[in-house]
């Protein structure tokens, strides 16, 4: 690879770094507590009927 | 290097390597919806079609996270590098794999109503202005669409008529593919699962691969040489035939330095093709041939054997004290350098 792409990809990775942490770190604050329900699931009898 | 452009330039290597991809991923599914369906806890219903979503999902990431540690793993230690030569079928797989898991979730979630499937996965979420609930499937579509791109110029025919520097910028965009598939799944999936397990394994998986870059460009870094007449490459008895070492001049290109049938040349160990490392191939066939792709060289003149018409720059070597030197000025491409011979070696 030429001398100024490796420099560039150090540059990005350097970047990407901190960008990655604030995504992960985020997007952990704002998840719901454990004992929330989430009405996710979908009753059994209504996928039998659908399919 | 090809003389015309085929779909695909199969070889044997590559036929075995599609072979363990397609059965690594057909292997992953199945083991994903059978470990499912038998840790479900007793009341819990999944339809078959939600498991394949998050099977597919997740084997999209995996890749995806895989395919970005090549680099730097072939960079780090030569066991990788049969990876990197065919990394191109990885990444359009993993689009494939991308592309499933979205036709799925758009089918079962989008699919049963009257407006527009895709519309509704757009705009039936309008929460953008906020983290919690934040419609990440849009995140998904940008980075399917990154993915989409670079799957549809994998190929040689597009780095010819692109030019190598937009098309590897275009390449580049897989950083942020992946940085928008990390939050794809972190305000996704993540936020419904009551183990921290996953997104453990998706924090360490993004750390992996930031480090890996780093320590890579720390370790190219380092081997970096001061400025010199000759710059001594190495000790005669660590080279190893057929393979090169690699040294990095003050100004200039990284130099590969091949030692190969009692015969020393140096070349530039940057390929024409896509700026594969040439010093991490090895003489093939008389020819130093790029671990990437297989372009390959004259060792003596940095062109590439006839009909093709390739050059790279070439280096004076020479041996002194059972040590191998190389000039850091390089010669114009394609010039021919007479190579430094190892003494007792047959001419």
């Amino acid at each position: 690879m030429k001398r100024a792409h490796r420099r560039n990809h150090f540059l990005i990775w350097l970047l990407m770094g901190p960008v990655l942490a604030a995504i992960i770190i985020l997007s952990l604050q704002v998840r719901p507590s454990d004992d929330l329900l989430i009405n996710d699931a979908l009753p059994a009898a209504l996928i039998e009927e659908a399919s | 290097m090809a003389a015309s452009y085929k779909a695909v330039g199969w070889a044997p290597f590559k036929r075995r390597y599609d072979f363990w991809m397609l059965a690594g991923i057909a292997l992953y599914l199945a083991a994903f919806v059978g470990g499912t369906i038998a840790t479900a806890p007793p009341g819990e219903t999944w339809a078959e079609i939600q498991i394949l979503i998050r099977a597919f999902g997740s084997l999209a990431f995996i890749m995806l996270t895989f395919i970005l540690m090549i680099g730097p793993l072939a960079r780090l230690t030569p066991r990788f590098k049969p990876f990197l030569f065919n990394r191109r079928h990885l990444g359009v797989a993993t689009f494939l794999v991308a592309l499933v898991h979205s036709g799925l979730v758009v089918l079962w979630y989008h699919g049963f109503s009257s407006v527009n499937p895709l519309a509704s996965l757009l705009a039936s979420n309008p929460n953008y202005g906020s983290l919690q609930g934040f419609p990440f499937e849009s995140l998904g579509v940008i980075a399917l669409f990154i993915l989409f791109v670079m799957a549809a110029t994998s190929h040689d025919f597009w780095n010819a008529n692109l030019g190598p520097g937009l098309w590897k910028a275009i390449h580049m965009s897989v950083y942020v593919a992946y940085a928008l598939l990390v939050a794809h799944v972190m305000l996704g999936a993540i936020q419904l699962e009551k183990s921290p397990l996953y997104a453990g394994l998706v924090a360490a998986s993004a750390a992996l691969v930031v480090l890996l870059h780093l320590a890579s460009s720390f370790a190219s870094n380092r081997s970096s040489a001061r400025a010199a007449d000759w710059i001594k490459v190495a000790d005669l008895a660590e080279m190893e035939d057929g393979r090169a070492k690699i040294v990095a001049p003050a100004k200039g290109e990284r130099i590969a330095v091949f030692l190969y049938d009692g015969k020393i040349s140096a070349v530039s160990n940057v390929c024409r093709h896509q700026g594969g490392p040439l010093g991490e191939g090895r003489v093939i066939d008389g020819c130093i041939t790029c671990p990437w792709h297989g372009y390959q060289y004259l060792p003596d003149s940095g062109r590439s054997p006839p009909p093709f018409t390739e050059k790279i720059a070439t280096y004076a070597v020479k041996i002194e004290g059972g040590a191998v030197y190389v000039d850091p000025s390089p010669n114009a491409p394609g010039t021919e350098v007479a190579p430094a011979r190892v003494e007792g070696a047959p001419a």
